[in-house]
């Protein structure tokens, strides 16, 4: 069982909070939802929509195609969207709107005897859906009540004493409720924070980052942390810098743009060897680019930014549920290695919500690795044997001189030549270490056991799962890890005589690392930059065309 | 008397001014010490990049060496990670007005407890000679190539329009004043800033300017608490060197509200002790 729902109308109209309240709904009655949002960088008008898809399996990705329902909140809707609509498919609408395939209600009407605001005209749409599919109104009205209160159950009763046919073929049927995790990549990345034992989270405003910040902010006094809005992200990666060198475990936020006026204090961070976990969310760039559309631009950047050769951490968890994971291993390398990580997500990602049976927790310590005992002789930047040690903290018996020259062990600045050789040797020395850690992280997976295999990493895995289904002669490697990188993929991505690149960008980003650290030159790609994110459908018919 | 000498051989000119900075400072938190108002453990100080950063390896206490105008939002990193410490930023004109100005009238508005030590020698002088935000018309500048001609920037009126809540200005080599100020300073809560006049004697010698034409405003009656006559007496000099210039020092402004660690709640966070918290994936479930 599949059912396809767009949700359209305005910026403003509530499209994105019902969106999600139906689907919840969904859950609720026994079944997968995987929930994309489009949106335009506005307040109000132009256009959005939330594609939907429902099924009796794990689901990982919409469609823009072959749609069962369309919910329209305005006539543009309509327009947009009547071409993606199936043979036996409907347009639910106001009676106002002009449109084939339709069921009608007057929302105007319900909403009246109701007594509701224009705002709810989105709970009458859904509850027509839900009345259309057979489905008991009770389930519809416990999940939008705690959100949108009395009225919504008032307008729900209203709509199912309206005459509205049941469609025989679309009915669902109700199953067994199992609790499910329904989670978007923001909420997974910002929960994720707060089980690894975040203190402190730092953040300019920057789509499509700024959920993060939201989120942490609502969940502030409940979990003891400290959220703040600097006043630019160079004040932010600063701020986090000496935060964390005070002894606190601090997070911050950004997309390119600001990620692109942190890169100075960055490079801070990899000398000084003061941990810090970085939340890049890609959006469509160069430069302002299209603040609310997704592309996989930034990776090299990431890899890349800051001035000068230290180790760094770069994650790019796939799914929502392994941004959960993601960040917690993102914290425990950086804190344990006192290496800044980032978690390299995309709008895509971050907007989107997929339900999942159970959410996997990482066997990691959740700790400080601070020294709170340093004593008089403790030296921040020892020469160890491994490059790395417990961090001291200033308040405690020893003095603690961090610093952004090359400095001895003690910290002090220096320009003798032997000292900065030394020290180069111990920033990398760790990198080591890193990689033996991160080997037991699963840094990539192979999904499916087809003998041609798909490569990709980031958001990209969630299309290609659900392509994945269909393509029985297929195989996907999923890399997380792009720094450390597993050099030993290689091997794996030789055993298969035809490999495919996928990747939502302009030059194949991860196809060059992949190069650079393996060898291996992919030909075939897959490529997308025109701003939206792939779908299975698309994957499926481009790997058949090459 | 405190031992806070360093290992580090002092790469300053010999006769910089930044040395009688350095020795007002160290006077001032070594009598706070001895004087039990504050602990030498709890003390921070962070750095910019320039002759004035420098100081950070001069004296021991724990230090954070930051990056070109970056010593101040650093610093308030410093305190928002663990409000306990005392943070003393040392930055110079070029850190501050220059190259870090947002974070400076960001300070003055948000009032973290964080002192910021300015030493403004109206000049960038480790670069060896360009003209600053301070530099005042007419002096030769090398990246201008010709003389300056803009209007300086007035970095006390600018502090206190901002909303900072302890502004002051001191000499460098008028050490038991300026350590007088420090210690004010540092026993204030809330935002304190300090520009410190401090020529550079090879770039820009404006000592003889300086000490004809300065006066304290503890000598005429200044009221600090009075916001329009700080206001009033931050005008009074316009940093372009006229020669009927009359040039306070001393304690401009002093007030008191609410510190940005007070408003967020600020704590010494490496004493929470925190576990894998499973019980926030219920936020997710259906």
């Amino acid at each position: 069982m599949e059912l396809r729902i767009i949700i359209g109308g305005q910026a403003g109209q509530g499209i994105q909070v019902i969106s999600h309240l139906l689907s919840k709904a969904f859950v609720k009655v026994g079944y997968y939802v995987f929930n994309y949002r489009y949106y335009q960088s506005l307040i109000k008008g132009g256009h959005n929509y939330n594609s939907i898809k429902v099924s009796d399996v794990p689901v990982f990705s919409h469609s823009e195609e072959e749609v069962d329902f369309i919910l329209a909140l305005d006539q543009n809707t309509v327009n947009l969207h009547r071409k993606k609509l199936k043979e036996d498919g409907f347009i639910i609408a106001d009676k106002r709107i002009s449109a084939d395939r339709k069921i009608e209600v007057d929302v105007e009407k319900i909403l009246k005897n109701a007594g509701a605001e224009k705002i709810s005209e989105n709970i009458v749409l859904i509850a027509t859906l839900w009345k259309a599919l057979g489905l008991n109104k009770e389930i519809l009205k416990d999940t939008l009540k705690p959100k949108l209160g009395n009225i919504s159950e008032k307008i729900i009763d209203l709509v199912y004493e309206e005459n509205i046919p049941i469609l025989e073929n679309k009915k669902i049927k109700i199953k067994e409720y199992r609790p499910r995790y329904y989670l978007t990549g923001s909420e997974a990345v910002a929960y994720g924070s707060i089980m690894a034992g975040l203190d402190i989270y730092l953040s300019y405003p920057m789509t499509p980052a700024t959920p993060v910040l939201h989120i942490l902010a609502s969940l502030k006094d409940k979990y003891n942390i400290l959220v703040y809005q600097p006043d630019n992200e160079i004040g932010v990666i600063n701020m986090a810098i000496g935060a964390s060198y005070a002894g606190a475990k601090v997070m911050i936020g950004t997309s390119g743009g600001g990620f692109a006026l942190m890169t100075e204090a960055l490079s801070l961070s990899g000398i000084s060897e003061i941990p810090i976990v970085i939340y890049v969310a890609q959006r469509y760039t160069p430069a302002t680019g299209m603040a609310t559309h997704t592309l996989q631009g930034d990776l090299k950047f990431v890899l890349n930014a800051g001035h000068g050769e230290f180790p760094r951490i770069v994650i790019a968890p796939g799914d929502q549920k392994e941004a959960i994971r993601r960040t917690i291993e993102a914290f425990y390398l950086s804190y344990k290695y006192n290496v800044p990580a980032i978690i390299l997500s995309d709008l895509f990602l971050a907007e989107s919500a997929c339900t999942f049976d159970n959410i996997e927790i990482p066997e990691i310590p959740i700790d400080r690795f601070l020294e709170l005992n340093p004593g008089n002789d403790y030296k921040l930047y020892k020469l160890t044997e491994e490059g790395y040690q417990r961090r001291a903290i200033p308040g405690t018996n020893s003095v603690i001189k961090a610093s952004s020259y090359e400095h001895d062990e003690f910290g002090f600045t220096t320009e003798d030549p032997d000292i900065g050789k030394a020290m180069h040797e111990k920033r990398w020395r760790k990198m080591k270490y890193i990689e033996e850690e991160v080997r037991k992280l699963e840094p990539y997976k192979i999904y499916g056991s087809g003998s041609k295999l798909i490569i990709s990493w980031g958001s990209n895995k969630l299309p290609i799962l659900e392509a994945l289904k269909e393509l029985k002669d297929w195989s996907y490697l999923h890399v997380s890890y792009i720094s450390p990188f597993p050099k030993e993929i290689k091997n794996i991505i030789e055993s298969y005589d035809t490999v495919v690149l996928v990747e939502n960008n302009v030059t194949g980003l991860f196809g060059q690392v992949l190069r650079e650290q393996t060898g291996i030159n992919i030909e075939n790609k897959i490529l997308k930059y025109n701003g939206g994110p792939f779908t299975a459908e698309e994957i499926k018919r481009r790997l058949l065309n090459m | 008397m405190q031992d806070l000498r360093t290992q580090c051989k002092i790469s300053w000119c010999p006769g910089c001014t930044n040395f009688g900075i350095l020795t007002a400072f160290t006077q001032a938190i070594s009598e706070l010490i001895n004087e039990g108002k504050i602990r030498k453990e709890e003390i921070v100080i962070t750095g910019g990049i320039g002759c004035a950063g420098k100081i950070v390896d001069y004296i021991n206490v724990n230090s954070f060496e930051g990056l070109h105008g970056r010593a101040l939002p650093l610093g308030i990193g410093i305190k928002l990670g663990n409000p306990n410490l005392k943070v003393i930023v040392f930055q110079g004109d070029g850190d501050t007005y220059n190259e870090g100005l947002e974070h400076f009238i960001s300070a003055a508005k948000e009032n973290p407890d964080v002192k910021l030590i300015v030493h403004d020698n109206s000049v960038f002088a480790l670069t060896t000679g360009q003209h600053t935000f301070t530099t005042e018309p007419g002096f030769y500048s090398r990246s201008l190539g010709t003389f300056v001609f803009e209007k300086p920037l007035n970095p006390i009126a600018l502090a206190l329009v901002s909303g900072a809540t302890f502004v002051a200005r001191g000499y460098a080599l008028w050490i038991d004043h300026l350590k007088y100020i420090i210690k004010e300073a540092i026993l204030h809560k809330g935002f304190s800033f300090i520009e410190v006049l401090q020529p550079c004697i090879t770039f820009h010698d404006l000592r003889s300017y300086y000490e004809k034409r300065m006066y304290k405003l503890e000598d005429i009656g200044h009221n600090p608490a009075s916001f329009e006559e700080a206001l009033k007496r931050s005008l009074e000099y316009d940093y372009t060197m006229s020669d009927n210039a009359k040039i306070p020092i001393g304690i401009f402004y002093k007030s008191e509200r609410k510190t940005l660690e007070e408003g967020l709640e600020a704590k010494e966070w490496y004493k929470i002790e925190r576990v894998l918290n499973k019980e926030i994936l219920e936020l997710t479930k259906v």
